[in-house]
């Protein structure tokens, strides 16, 4: 295929074109790296696509710490996704047992907790939860 | 400003400003100086990357992103008295870079310089092709940012599963190699009828596409939408947000 140059598009300009028209090395290496980069996203995809995952969310809640605050006690914790699928709108719940008796719940809801990922809270408690059984667990969850 | 009006008005860059880890912000604004003086040099200010009239004009954009971001900021009521002056300070500081960057290009497309004008286009279209890159990277930041704030890139993300994030990538490179071919032949000395598909295809495209991921990843980061999240739904949220990016980078030379 041969061509010409349009000259007609472009009437302000001096027609330069075809001295840079040769890819230089520099050029090519970037490509390459781009290239790379590219198609890398794509097999990494590619990849997790073909894995069966249909398992839905798993949702643990281990305890962090428990700080004294000036009015309350606060315990943070940390939501984990094991599973295969986001959590939307996951609610924890905490509570404090006396023996068979509760004595106070308290309870958050966070907002995504996306597969195989770990999201922060923290629980608030009137009363002092070292002296109580503390016991986390979820509630629910909601599909994105 | 006529640019960064989506950023000033959007509730999550509020948030963010306030709640963004300080390092990452810190890192954001110091990153964004290399690229508005490169930018001012294309742009046609001056004919050298480093010297006294590119940095003043450098600075010049930066000082009016930051004071047209806190005014807007005050009229908004977003900012005032009673706030934390860290969360203040946070707040313009995430407006002042879209800010910069519209100050920026609004300089040239109010030929304010007007005789600089018609020197600084023929600038761009004889950029070596490094140049045309860094185009590339201003155009991806100036359309991911704002975007990048939102919740619904992650949401989104969450949303797709893998193949629709595939079938998202190959709808991504079919629009900027659309775009690339109109835009890069009509005013660019770089590519010409004679230059093969797969050529442009590799120089252009795929490099651009490779920059918007790059560009997306480096934003989502910085506002901590990858924090404890797994590769997978990272991933997905960069290809979410890799799309606007994109057309940004493809785009670059008709928005620039």
């Amino acid at each position: 295929m041969h061509e010409e140059q349009p000259a007609s598009e472009q009437p302000a300009l001096p027609g330069q074109k075809p001295h840079q028209d040769i890819p230089t090395v520099g050029e090519w290496i970037i490509a390459a790296v781009g290239l790379v980069l590219v198609v890398s996203t794509i097999g990494f995809l590619l990849l997790q696509a073909l894995r069966d995952n249909a398992a839905p969310p798993h949702i643990t809640v281990v305890p962090e710490s428990v700080d004294r605050t000036r009015n309350a006690y606060l315990v943070t914790i940390r939501i984990m996704n094991r599973g295969e699928a986001t959590a939307a709108s996951s609610k924890v719940e905490g509570e404090l047992s006396n023996g068979a008796a509760s004595v106070e719940t308290s309870a958050v809801t966070i907002d995504y907790v996306p597969l195989r990922s770990q999201r922060r809270a923290g629980l608030y408690f009137q009363n002092d939860p070292r002296r109580f059984k503390l016991r986390l667990r979820p509630k629910g969850y909601r599909h994105p | 400003m006529i640019f960064s009006f989506p950023t000033l008005m959007t509730q999550e860059m509020w948030e963010l400003g306030s709640s963004m880890s300080h390092f990452r912000l810190a890192l954001l604004l110091l990153l964004v100086l290399p690229l508005l003086m490169g930018l001012a040099y294309y742009m046609g200010f001056e004919d050298s990357f480093i010297d006294t009239g590119n940095l003043l004009h450098t600075f010049g954009s930066y000082g009016i992103g930051f004071v047209s971001a806190a005014i807007m900021l005050l009229l908004f009521a977003v900012i005032g008295p009673g706030m934390a002056v860290h969360e203040i300070v946070g707040r313009i500081a995430l407006q002042a870079v879209p800010a910069a960057i519209g100050a920026t290009l609004l300089h040239n497309d109010l030929g304010l310089w007007e005789r600089h004008a018609e020197h600084a286009e023929r600038k761009r279209q004889h950029a070596p092709y490094i140049g045309q890159v860094f185009l590339m990277v201003v155009g991806t930041i100036f359309l991911a940012i704002s975007p990048a704030s939102t919740i619904e890139m992650v949401l989104i993300a969450y949303q797709m599963t893998e193949w629709h994030a595939l079938a998202l990538i190959f709808t991504t490179l079919l629009v900027m190699h659309a775009l690339v071919y109109a835009v890069q032949f009509r005013e660019s000395a770089a590519l010409s009828a004679a230059t093969p598909f797969w050529s442009a295809f590799l120089r252009f495209t795929v490099v651009g596409y490779a920059i918007a991921l790059l560009v997306s990843a480096y934003i989502l980061w910085t506002f901590g939408r990858l924090e404890n999240t797994a590769e997978t739904e990272s991933i997905k949220a960069v290809v979410v947000l890799g799309f606007p990016a994109a057309l940004g980078a493809a785009a670059a030379r008709l928005l620039l």
